[in-house]
């Protein structure tokens, strides 16, 4: 044994933990020609019959092909398909230009009818089974041309052809893939690996890493550090700010279409009172939240779609703040600061959230609401609010495209599980226009038709509507090009480049 | 041949005791509230679908019958799929195993470093400088908690110093700092207990008379003290590397590291059942191996213990 003191060893010690620390500063900076892209949790799946979280169904749209997109106006648009209405029960589909998977092979009528079969079969428990389970037939009648006949009358159909088309011999393989050849702008350079995804441009070979780092602080960081060279969402308003100021770095801000709205139940309870709906939306400050919360990061809504789609209202008429009105319905019930109505707010345990509730508790009390907050895990939360087991909460809409989402979440039969009319909001008047813009001939009548559903959910206030979130990206000095849109779609990638000589970030 | 009988007592035991927690790890999850179906499904799917799935998972059955399909896939490496993947459960696990292992590993590794030292120190100069500086460092390892600790370990040796990498397994070196981070809280608790050990053992007779021989210090504290006071170190080691192997959930989420910690998260996120019952399953199962395996480790080292214990 050494003569020397434990406390030398523990300084020689130390000393070999710094050395070696500082040995790996050579190798701390990943390779430079690869784009390093940050997500905050990994894509469940690479497999679109079965994408449903965000990063999922937009990697998916870079690996694969679909039938149907959605234009700015979310208009279903001609992508691999053109389409017919033969009747609103039936459509023709035909391929509009010759597309081929990575492997060569020509895409087919078969392939995409073959796609959309396999979503219909109950095996697969493909969470898109709903939206696709009128369709009573598809079948390829050419290579490519495709009949599908519909249970029931549909003219929204095309946009619900979305999903990418994958090829028929894979999914008839008794193997059960979970990664398919891909047909679209990229392919996977390594097999998948959801914590590190791995695609390739197909047009010049650039590689492009889909990194996932869960924390929200170490993903800002590992993007002032130059680890990561792009982030898109997922940053708090405070670590965006405090990451525009670091050399290197630049903030974009797109519009973007989640929605979140304050929820009531209409089925019981005090807030089956319309005046009482009226008085807590005239109570909320919602310019206050988006302004001080957000930091300006989201636009007020006023309705379940955004302005811009094609049927939704482009100028809405604002609901305004107004205390003393508020004050005023909530003492004609007999309510007031002396008397507080007792209302019990349920939420998730998600820390955004329950900030969000407390400042709504605050404004609340102003007029004499005393709002009891109820934060639950996700699972019991949720259950709660599909048992319509609650008096308000507040929720966000991911992705909406089409406006089915007004019989989805306002129908009277569509009261879970039958649908996500969470509020029990029935309505005779409602339901009525939702069918007649559904039978509606054309886009500018159903358009119409609509825009009188949302006029109606703006008097009886089954929501009240929050704010769509903008889609922020935040980049390193060496991104250029890159550019997404309403959707947060990673399609702008297809045309981005590194500027290799620029430096990442701020360098040590 | 005494000791053969209670080697098969103590792994009679060890049976036992996965079957209970694994019993109940099943009783948990369904216990646990929200329907993987409406998980996987959404909420536009019709009650048909909703009952054909309930009835393709199996969730239909009696309990016993799930019990005992349960148990039978368990036996038969048959973990189930993944409900949002659909992979096998089995191969989810064993791909992040190893990234677990070389945490954990490399966690031990660093805390042995720091806590053997700073132990012996203290407990050679009990009440002095050194003690109570030991005790200081300790206690301020101890007491920061992971999820304080890493973010400072990144900011200093990551962001500003640019030595290690912010997160991730990119590169070699970026086990270092999420294994700084676990170790520092392990070394404290590791060099307390063996500095009480030492202070107990230095005192006894045997000491006395190893130096009594002509042994020197060093060679005495080696020899004899070292041996005698790592028992109780390697009982809180053994349950410190049981609760590191079943994943340090807030450093691989911290750091980014891919391992059974993140695993267990993403499956909490996406309601994924099967996957997090795979998840607790594994954790429990190591951290009671890996106890029972320190028991049989102290039982070698010192012969006065009872292996069945």
């Amino acid at each position: 044994m050494s003569n020397r003191s434990p406390f030398s060893n523990l300084v020689a010690e130390l000393c070999c933990l710094c050395l070696a620390l500082s040995l790996l500063a050579g190798c701390a900076q990943p390779p430079d020609s690869v784009l390093r892209f940050g997500l905050p949790s990994a894509p469940a799946t690479l497999d679109p019959r079965l994408a449903t979280d965000a990063a999922a169904a937009r990697l998916c749209r870079l690996l694969y092909i679909a039938p149907v997109d959605f234009d700015s106006a979310f208009r279903p648009q001609p992508a691999l398909m053109r389409w017919d209405m033969l009747a609103p029960d039936r459509y023709v589909f035909r391929l509009q230009r010759e597309a081929r998977f990575h492997d060569g092979t020509v895409i087919s009528a078969e392939d995409v009818a073959a796609t959309y079969r396999s979503v219909l079969d109950p095996t697969l428990a493909s969470p898109h089974h709903g939206a696709l389970a009128h369709i009573a037939s598809i079948e390829a009648t050419d290579k490519g041309t495709l009949e599908i006949r519909l249970t029931r009358p549909d003219p929204l159909f095309p946009g619900l052809l979305t999903l990418g088309v994958l090829p028929a011999r894979e999914l008839e393989s008794a193997s059960r893939p979970t990664v398919f050849t891909g047909s679209g702008g990229f392919r996977l350079a390594a097999p998948f690996n959801p914590q590190r995804i791995q695609l390739e441009r197909l047009e010049d070979g650039q590689r492009i890493d889909f990194l996932v780092v869960p924390n929200e602080t170490t993903r800002a960081l590992k993007l002032a550090r130059g680890e990561l060279d792009l982030v898109q969402g997922g940053i708090s308003p405070e670590l965006t700010e405090w990451l525009s100021h670091e050399p290197g770095v630049s903030v974009q801000r797109v519009r973007g279409t989640v929605y979140t709205y304050l929820g009531f139940n209409l089925a019981e309870g005090p807030t089956r009172d319309p005046r009482v709906r009226r008085a807590i939306a005239l109570a909320i400050d919602r310019e206050a939240l988006v302004r001080h919360v957000f930091k300006a990061q989201a636009r007020l809504a006023e309705g379940v779609l955004v302005p811009e789609h094609w049927a939704g209202v482009a100028a809405p008429e604002p609901l305004k703040h107004d205390p003393a009105q508020s004050r005023q319905l909530l003492a004609e019930l007999g309510y007031g600061l002396a008397q507080p109505l007792e209302l019990t707010y349920k939420t998730s345990n998600d820390f955004f959230r329950r900030r969000i509730a407390t400042i709504l508790q605050d404004q609340l009390a102003v007029v004499g609401i005393r709002l009891i907050i109820r934060s639950h895990d996700w699972g019991t939360f949720f259950g709660d609010i599909r048992r319509g087991d609650f008096e308000l909460y507040a929720l966000s809409w991911v992705g909406l495209q089409l406006p089915d989402i007004f019989r989805q979440a306002f129908h009277s039969t569509s009261v879970p599980p039958a649908g996500a009319n969470r509020g029990r909001y029935a309505s005779a008047d409602a339901d009525a226009l939702i069918e007649q813009a559904e039978r509606a001939p054309d886009e500018a009548s159903r358009a119409a038709g609509y825009r009188a559903v949302q006029r109606l959910l703006a008097q009886d206030l089954p929501y009240v509507s929050l704010w769509f979130e903008d889609i922020v990206v935040v980049q390193g000095g060496r991104v250029v090009g890159y550019d997404t849109d309403m959707n947060g779609h990673y399609d702008g990638l297809l045309n981005t480049r590194l500027a290799l000589d620029a430096p990442r970030t701020a360098q040590p | 041949m005494m000791r053969t009988f209670q080697f098969a007592t103590r792994l009679l035991a060890t049976i036992a005791t996965l079957l209970g927690v694994s019993l109940m790890v099943f009783l948990l999850m369904q216990a646990i509230p929200g329907d993987p179906v409406d998980a996987m499904l959404g909420e536009r799917a019709s009650g048909a679908d909703r009952m054909a799935l309930r009835e393709a998972l199996g969730l239909e059955a009696s309990l016993p019958e799930q019990l005992r399909r349960y148990y039978g896939g368990l036996l038969t490496g048959d973990w189930g799929r993944s409900l949002q993947t659909q992979e096998p459960i089995l191969d989810l696990l064993v791909a992040r195993a190893p990234g677990t292992l070389m945490l954990a590993g490399s966690a031990v590794l660093l805390a042995l470093m720091l806590a053997l030292p700073l132990g012996i120190w203290s407990a050679l100069r009990p009440g002095r400088l050194p003690d109570h500086f030991a005790g200081a460092v300790a206690l301020t390892g101890g007491a920061v908690p992971g999820f304080i600790l890493g973010p400072v370990l990144i900011m200093v040796f990551a962001v500003w110093l640019g030595w290690a990498p912010v997160g991730g397994a990119d590169t070699r070196g970026s086990v270092v700092l999420p294994a700084l981070t676990l170790a520092l809280g392990m070394a404290a608790v590791l060099s307390r207990q063996l500095r009480a050990a030492l202070l107990e053992v230095l005192d006894e007779d045997f000491m006395r008379a190893a130096r009594a021989r002509g042994l020197g210090h060093a060679a005495a504290l080696w020899r004899h003290g070292l041996r005698n006071a790592a028992i109780p170190v390697l009982t809180v080691l053994g349950m410190q590397l049981g609760a590191l192997l079943g994943g340090a959930v807030i450093t691989e989420t911290v750091f980014s590291w891919p391992g059974l910690g993140t695993l267990t998260m993403e499956a909490i996120e996406r309601r994924d059942y099967p996957l997090l019952q795979g998840c607790v399953l594994v954790i429990s199962a190591a951290w009671v191996i890996v106890n029972r395996l320190t028991d049989l480790i102290t039982a070698w080292c010192d012969p006065r213990i009872d292996w069945s214990g």
